[in-house]
């Protein structure tokens, strides 16, 4: 008799797999990722959605913006609940969603905490989903806390920044906490379009408020955290105190389609004797799974003294790591330019242009150099260049 | 495998590392932990053990062994060496027989194969081949006695044709071993332990876990610059053993890395022949895009580079033309803050006698006493100088010069003084330094008229870069001192001559690895330069004799030579490699030197111009000026 199939479980690659007793501290690098095989044969769950606008659009973007969400309002099932919110916090249509946008993103978030607290229900995944049109120009903490609330009672944010000069880098930030998204226009893909693709993916939730919880040993100093898959994008610096060894990953919409949700996280180990190393236990919680873990596991690094044992890498995650630092640099430029640290936003752009030549990405090559000789000439550096920097970071595809 | 609490006999058995028979928990003689060694482990052949087939062998030690199996280190009663592969089943004896078979003449079949109690061998010939890590290892200890291209016609041009061989087959290694490529001494390359080979068509590879061969491996079999695998990483293998082939070091981890480029091969030895030095670097890129896109591109590299080389070396004294071509621009993004250009330039030529003196100087832009325009200056007005001593004749030597031609006769007919220059490349490397001594001097003098007590620190003063080119017919002697650069531009290449003397160059080459030298704190600093004094008691600076580096090439047509300022490669591109592409391809495709030049310039500054800009091109052609008779 075979054990019953998990829904969910972990794999994970450690680079280097094995490190040398000779070697100092060694820089690690774990590639996690959530294995969903399990949950193909699972029905999507129903989907609490609230949508709220914050600033008016373009008049462009609102015509394709309505357009869209009558579609989300048509393909929505009998045991969806979709609300509109217009200033005010009351569920609306589509069309007090657009003449009366909320002010402000606090608002929004505001709106979307009472209107999704009443419709909490255990069987259906529960998003507010807001399309931002100002350059949100809010005090952050507040919005951080607002938006922290958000998360524990398993409400994600959804972000849609339709304003080239918004802070992406908040937005981000206030997204991942709940394991949601910000997204924004690409080339060939329009802002409505953004939505519509992630309400879809919203639509298809299989397992609900997934989350990775890993616990390290002491010896293990976590680095940072970034999320491969899907799109790349660095969640934070973690900082793990001697009392708390715990670290939890908010994995966001876990749906049948698409690349399995992959994370990425640095560790720094120090020198050890020959041996076997735990580096963390890992548990996935699922709110199917109630207070217990639906997998448990752990990752193991080995410590040797042969020299040819050590000349194994695992470049599957060397060029994961690869990819997703970028992520980093590009909240460095956008620090080190906040905080009038001129050499810094030179060197980190060099750095970027240096990166994207490795990777062979010609266009962000080209543009990356661009804005540096700009920065250089004129000593500044809008927040769209920085966001611009963001989005091709997170995107490859950008070229 | 046995688990640890299993009963295991300890006594009296072979140490699987060492060959030793020893008992107890650990091998007494190598320390390797016998724990856990189960009576499966014995079915293993042991070194020391013999093996009978068509000839007795006699195992003398383990081999890594990288796929399932053993390997051993066998000798028959002859002394033939063989290699012995031991495996628990005949398919995997097969399997490694097919991947000999894809190697065709570069693999080592097995010359018998059989059993071994429950097991299966197969036993290899090894023949005469060293494997290039041990030549290797053998050229560094010997840096001194091999010339450059000995060594790559002896080790790399084999592998270099097995690599470009096997990718016309469309097959790709995707990653070589140094102690597995074995090289005999007609120049045969072999395999001794199969490469998996790939067809092109499945390329890029992607990521996995696989073992590298650190200093060897390129940074994509690592997972870096996005690590799809493809027949550059072969080119990659070649390249480095190339690299470390001419410059005589040991295998550097940073070749694995993905940012920097490994340091020119010409800072760490002497003979490196500039085309060979070129075809190392561009193999050895860390960008994939950037070397040669397949092992015929590199062959056809490596053999052009080895004609040219050989050509160079032969080539006797004799008339050469050359276009000079010349610019000096502030750099649009330097001069916004600093308005006066330190660059400054020196070029003369004497037509008929086929003598020219060419100068670069860049001054250094923090000086505490004075600046760097004056000290550029001082370079500049004592190649003034010194031009006009060669134009008066003052420099002859005394020995009659068979390279003087036709023209210098003529000249000496008409009663003027004849342009000469010292015959032997010593005296022509004495004038050099004196003329860099005279403009270290007069910045000095400059300094203490105006400051008759020196009060700072001498290494305040204002100094200067020189880079110099001397040239009579196609005899260059090169001299360079500080940072600019002077490149040899030939047959697509582009290779530096001069040795930057900065402080991360210095470390270099006194052994320490790229990543430390150049993460040292000022490793941009300049060590050496045209403004070095000391100071003695009554505050009087005293000159210091500068210490430039030489260097004599012969040129021939088809060459070009640029002397510049550090604001070109530094500007001219996403990053050295980069620029010194785009500048070989300004100098490539530009008419005539003078466009060359501009082009230059304008590269430059669209990459910022954020340092001054001074060129100096010498393209070299064939003399077609009417002969007098």
């Amino acid at each position: 008799m075979s054990a019953p199939r998990t829904p969910l479980s972990l794999r994970w690659r450690v680079d280097p797999p094995i490190s040398l007793v000779t070697d100092g501290a060694v820089d690690v690098g774990a590639l996690l990722t959530l294995d969903r095989s399990g949950l193909v044969d699972r029905q999507a769950r129903p989907l609490n959605l609230v949508v709220a606008q914050v600033g008016t659009p373009r008049p462009s973007r609102t015509a394709e913006l309505k357009r869209v969400f009558g579609r989300i309002r048509e393909a929505a099932r009998p045991d969806d609940r979709l609300i509109f919110v217009g200033a005010g916090g009351s569920g609306d249509g589509i069309e007090a969603c657009f003449d009366r946008p909320v002010p402000t993103l606090a608002g929004a978030l505001d709106a979307g905490a009472r209107l999704l607290g009443n419709l909490r229900d255990g069987r259906a995944a529960t998003r507010l989903a807001v399309v931002v049109n100002t350059a949100v120009q809010e005090p952050m903490q507040p919005l951080l806390t607002a938006a922290g609330a958000l998360s524990e009672r398993a409400i994600g944010v959804e972000l849609f920044c339709g304003h080239s000069a918004a802070d992406l880098g908040l937005l981000t930030r206030l997204a991942n906490l709940g394991g949601g998204e910000t997204r924004v226009s690409q080339p060939g893909r329009s802002l409505a379009e953004a939505v519509l693709d992630r309400v879809e993916s919203l639509r298809d939730q299989r397992a609900l408020d997934v989350q990775i919880e890993l616990t390290f040993s002491p010896i293990v100093q976590p680095g940072q955290l970034f999320r491969v898959a899907p799109s790349p994008v660095f969640l934070r610096n973690v900082r793990l105190g001697d009392d708390n060894r715990q670290l939890t990953i908010e994995v966001g919409p876990v749906t049948a389609r698409g690349p399995d949700p992959a994370f990425l996280l640095t560790a720094m180990l120090p020198k050890r004797r020959i041996g076997r190393y735990r580096l963390f236990d890992a548990r996935v919680y699922s709110r199917d799974g109630g207070e217990r873990p639906v997998w448990s596991g752990g990752a193991v690094q080995r410590c040797g003294a042969d020299p040819s044992e050590a000349g194994e890498v695992e470049a599957e995650v060397i060029a994961a790591r690869e990819r997703v630092e970028v992520t980093a640099w590009s909240e460095e430029v956008a620090r080190c330019y906040a905080e009038g640290d001129a050499r810094g936003v030179s060197s980190t752009l060099d750095r970027l242009v240096r990166h994207f030549v490795t990777l062979g990405r010609k266009r962000s090559v080209e543009q990356v150099s661009q804005m540096r000789l700009r920065f250089l000439r004129s000593g500044a550096l809008s927040r769209a260049d920085v966001n611009r920097l963001r989005r091709m970071a997170s995107n490859p595809a950008l070229g | 495998m046995a688990s640890a609490d299993q009963t295991v006999d300890m006594t009296g058995i072979h140490c699987p590392a060492c060959g030793t028979v020893t008992a107890g928990p650990y091998c007494h003689n190598c320390g390797f932990a016998l724990e856990g060694r189960s009576s499966a482990d014995d079915r293993w052949p042991q070194p020391g053990d013999r093996i009978d087939g068509d000839a007795a062998l006699y195992l003398r030690g383990n081999l890594q062994c990288v796929g399932p199996g053993r390997r051993y280190l066998a000798e028959a009663d002859d002394k033939a060496r063989f290699e012995v592969y031991v495996a628990e089943s005949a398919e995997v004896l097969a399997d490694r027989a097919k991947a000999v078979a894809a190697l065709g003449t570069y693999g080592l079949p097995a010359r018998w194969t059989g059993r071994y109690g429950e097991l299966h061998y197969a036993a290899v010939p090894l023949g005469e081949g060293t494997p290039v890590a041990e030549a290797l290892a053998r050229i560094i200890a010997e840096r001194d006695h091999n010339e450059a291209r000995v060594i790559v016609e002896r080790w790399v041009l084999p592998l270099a044709r097995c690599v470009a061989d096997l990718h016309a087959e469309d097959k790709i290694c995707g990653g070589l071993d140094p102690t597995e490529v074995l090289i005999d001494d007609q120049g045969r390359c072999r395999f001794r332990w199969p490469p998996t080979l790939h067809d092109r068509a499945d390329t890029p590879l992607a990521p996995r876990r696989r073992r590298v061969h650190r200093g060897f491996s390129a940074p994509e079999l690592y997972g870096r610059c996005g690590g799809g695998v493809g027949p550059r990483a072969d080119v990659f293998f070649v390249g480095v053993l190339l690299y470390y082939g001419l410059a005589r070091v040991a295998p550097m981890t940073e070749a694995g890395h993905s940012v920097d480029r490994l340091p020119a091969p010409h800072i760490y030895h002497a003979d490196v022949p500039p085309e060979l030095g070129a075809v190392a670097r561009r193999a050895v890129s860390p960008v994939p895009e950037r070397r040669y896109p397949d092992g015929e591109a590199l062959l056809a590299a490596l053999e052009t580079a080895l004609e040219v080389a050989e050509l160079r070396r032969d080539t006797g004294r004799g008339p050469i033309g050359v276009d000079v071509g010349h610019e000096l621009h502030i750099g649009v993004l330097k001069g916004q803050y600093a308005p006066q250009n330190q660059d400054d330039l020196f070029l003369a030529y004497h037509v008929d006698s086929s003598i020219g003196l060419f100068v670069v100087s860049d001054g250094v832009s923090i000086s505490e006493f004075g600046s760097g325009d004056i000290a550029s200056s001082c370079v500049r007005q004592e190649a003034l100088n010194g031009w006009r001593l060669i134009l008066d004749g003052h420099l002859a030597g005394d020995e009659p010069d068979d390279s003087v031609d036709v023209h210098d006769e003529t000249l000496a007919g008409l009663g003027e003084p004849t342009p000469t220059l010292p015959l032997d490349f010593e005296g022509r490397c004495r004038f050099l330094a004196s003329l860099l001594d005279q403009a270290n001097r007069r910045i000095g003098q400059l300094v203490q008229q105006e400051i008759p007590h020196f009060p700072g620190q001498p290494e305040g003063i204002m100094a200067a870069t020189a880079v110099t080119a001397l040239l009579e017919g196609n005899r260059v002697t090169l001299s360079s001192i500080g940072d600019s650069r002077i490149y040899l531009i030939r047959d697509g290449h582009i290779s530096q001559l001069s040795i930057d003397h900065d402080l991360a160059t210095q470390l270099l080459r006194l052994g320490r690895p790229p990543t430390v030298a150049r993460s040292f704190p000022a490793a941009g600093a300049l060590i050496r330069c045209v403004g070095e004094f000391d100071k003695d008691p009554d505050h009087q600076l005293v000159p210091v004799p500068l210490q430039p580096e030489f260097l004599e090439l012969m040129v021939m047509p088809g060459d070009t030579l640029l002397l510049c300022s550090d604001g070109i490669p530094d500007y001219g591109g996403y990053d050295e490699e980069d620029a010194e592409e785009r500048m070989r391809q300004c100098v490539e495709s530009a008419p005539g030197a003078p466009w060359a030049a501009f082009e230059l310039m304008v590269l430059a500054n669209r990459g910022g111009g954020g340092d001054n800009i001074s060129c100096i091109v010498l393209r070299f052609h064939d003399d077609d000026r009417p002969r007098a008779s």
